[in-house]
């Protein structure tokens, strides 16, 4: 019975193994956006009173490192576009009419989303998979992140066996301590390709009783020249959509 | 009872949860035209410095202590779009209501014609704002701008007619983007006649670089209504939570105005350099620091801008010095910030005891000369869908025969409700 065991451990142990986690990250990048895209995101911060406040962003993205971030809703907000290349950060805001260079940690709008929530780029560029274990229904990938700049210093994504597609994200700081964890929930036919949870639900330990959900539309692959990730294209980025 | 219950549950059922409700994005795809604007009201206290320098300026015979004014300002901008060609407009208008009367205002902060037949290059040409530099509060290579208000830096400028060219590229490697923008802004014609003397078109290049992962700018502007002037700066993050910058300007031969010891005014041709010096801090608590140090080479110097204090006190029981005194306060000597060394400094801090969209800061700016500073406390709520609520206070202290010290109002209470639509 003793060696039964022994054997079924390892079996589960070698089949854990067997899969490669930087391979599977690499692929639910791939399911969750092509290298390449743009999309409408909205986003809904939910108060304990059940008070609620909505921004619409537009996002495109080329390659692994080149990210524009364009608000359309609340009106306060509309045509405030943020850049991001790498590790640099630009925020564009009308009234000021030049984009500023910003810290990758400042956060461009308030409420409890964060750049990494407004600003991510592929995970697979800023996390390296420390360890990969398999639960019965989905595999367990612990990511560490590549450098200080990333928001978050680890993060525990469970990813669906069938999909390759995660079910939850559990964001920690360095310290240990759990920041918040994301709920990938409604997958949905996007079309060419793309099948992907349409919505992600956010809570945190850290604001009980606040909720954050993220709304996805009209994700689709998009090929666009790098001079469009540039200080000089910034202002005009509502010409993309 | 039953049937109670089951229209009950159905309304229920029929009330959306947040994020159930479909996401339609058609409202928000481009259109062929699209506007978006402003409007907001601003009353405010202003408590004034009867024995200064300011005062006698600005309410010369009177005895008042206190002024409420009532400020209104609305802002509508749009583009208008066909293929590769567009137009773009900003107008801007204000008004204003206090004891001593009322006045309002409306004009085009920007309105020019566009043609950008890809990513790469552009030409527009009519009335632009540009936003050269990359201080907050300060922009010594702003060379094509109406100046900036330190006490309010975000708040948006009028612009000049001019034509401006851009070119860009990207490239892989240390240097990733390179940008080259070249303007010419004509006061012929009766074109752009606050920006300097007619007869002249000034060009200026500028060239943009990213570069190691820093925002390099070199920037030259041709004699012309304005003097020459040579220009560069820089921005750079040395981590997650810094970023520093700087700006550096030399300008030759440019007219300055001064009152000689003989109480004369005279126009003086001289060179001097302008610099900056800051940084943006982030704190793991979500505080951000601002912080920057100014120095304008040709600003006035304590002695200079004595002579100026000197001249107005003896201009309120000598009228034959009125004259003197306005020409010398519109050519120069009342402009905002009008001595050499500056330090700027800003605290906010963000949605402070989990307050969300709340943010209250506090500003400083002294005058490093002299000491003399202004105090500028303030809470912003951003928490409603359209309305932005913002109460501030500025309190002005220094010396005798100092900047701040002089300013006609001691501390003004405002509150700003500003409507986006």
């Amino acid at each position: 019975m003793k060696s039964l065991l022994v054997l079924l451990c390892w079996a589960i142990a070698a089949r854990a193994a067997a899969v490669d986690g930087a391979q599977l990250l690499r692929k639910v990048d791939r399911n969750l956006e092509p290298e390449s895209y743009e999309m409408y995101r909205k986003l809904i911060n939910v108060e304990p009173d059940g008070s609620r406040k909505e921004f619409v962003l537009y996002s495109v993205k080329k390659g692994h490192d080149k990210l524009v971030a364009l608000f359309l809703d609340p009106p306060s907000e509309r045509d405030r576009a943020t850049l991001r290349l790498g590790d640099n950060l630009w925020l564009y805001i009308p009234n000021v009419g030049k984009p500023v260079r910003i810290t990758s940690l400042q956060s461009v709008i308030g409420g409890v989303f964060n750049n990494a929530d407004i600003l991510r780029l592929d995970y697979a560029a800023e996390y390296d998979v420390e360890a990969t274990q398999e639960a019965p229904d989905a595999y367990v990938l612990s990511l560490k992140a590549k450098t200080a700049e990333v928001a978050y210093d680890k993060l525990t994504m469970r990813v669906d066996k069938k999909t390759a597609l995660p079910l939850t994200i559990e964001c920690y700081a360095a310290s240990g301590l759990l920041i918040k964890t994301l709920r990938f929930k409604d997958v949905k036919d996007f079309g060419g390709g793309v099948r992907r949870p349409a919505t992600i639900e956010t809570d945190s330990p850290l604001h009980k009783g606040y909720l954050s959900i993220m709304l996805y539309a009209k994700i689709r692959a998009r090929a666009m020249p790098d001079e469009v990730f540039t200080l000089s294209y910034l202002p005009r980025s509502k010409e993309l959509r | 009872m039953k049937c109670r219950a089951a229209v009950l549950v159905s309304l229920l059922a029929a009330v959306p949860t947040p994020g159930q409700e479909p996401f339609d994005v058609s409202g928000y795809e481009k259109k062929a035209f699209e506007w978006k604007g402003w409007a907001e009201l601003r009353p405010e206290e202003q408590f004034l410095r009867r024995d200064s320098v300011g005062y006698l300026l600005q309410f010369p015979g009177e005895t008042r202590t206190t002024l409420e004014r009532a400020n209104a300002a609305a802002e509508i901008s749009g583009t208008l779009r066909y293929e590769s060609l567009s137009a773009d407009f900003t107008g801007h208008a204000s008004y204003l209501r206090d004891s001593q009367g009322q006045d309002g205002d409306a004009r085009l902060y920007e309105a020019y014609a566009g043609w950008h037949p890809g990513s790469r290059s552009g030409l527009e040409i009519g009335k632009r704002s540009l936003r050269w530099g990359k201080g907050y509060a300060f922009s010594p290579v702003a060379f094509l701008e109406r100046p900036k208000d330190p006490t309010d830096p975000e708040l948006s400028r009028e612009g000049f007619v001019m034509a401006v060219a851009e070119l860009v590229r990207s490239f892989g490697g240390p240097l990733q983007t390179l940008a080259l923008t070249a303007v010419a802004l004509p006061t012929t014609w009766g074109l752009n006649p606050d920006f300097g003397p007619s007869g002249d078109v000034d060009v200026a290049v500028k060239v943009y670089g990213l570069l190691l992962d820093t925002d390099v700018d070199v920037l030259y502007k041709a004699p012309g209504s304005q003097a020459q002037r040579f220009g560069a700066d820089f921005s750079r993050n040395l981590g997650s939570n810094l970023e520093i910058h700087g700006e550096w300007a030399l300008t030759t031969d440019a007219p300055r105005v001064v009152i000689t010891e003989g109480n004369t005014l005279a126009k003086e041709l001289r060179s001097s350099s302008s610099y900056l010096l800051g940084l943006r801090y982030l704190t793991e608590r979500e505080t951000t620091l601002i912080l920057e140090y100014f120095h304008g080479g040709s600003g006035y110097t304590e002695t200079e801008i004595q002579r100026f204090f000197d001249l107005v006190k003896a201009s309120a029981n000598d009228p034959a010095l009125s004259d003197l005194v306005a020409r010398a306060a519109t050519q120069g000597y009342n402009r905002p910030n009008a001595m050499r060394n500056y330090v700027y400094a800003r605290i906010a801090q963000n949605e402070p005891f989990d307050i969300l969209y709340f943010t209250p800061s506090l500003t400083a700016i002294v005058n490093a000369d002299e000491g003399s500073f202004s105090i500028i406390p303030e809470v912003l709520y951003t928490g409603f869908k359209s309305l932005e609520l913002r109460l501030r206070v500025a309190v002005n202290r220094g010396e005798s025969s100092t900047e701040y010290g002089e300013k006609p109002v001691a501390s003004r209470v405002e509150l700003r409700a500003r409507y986006f639509f």
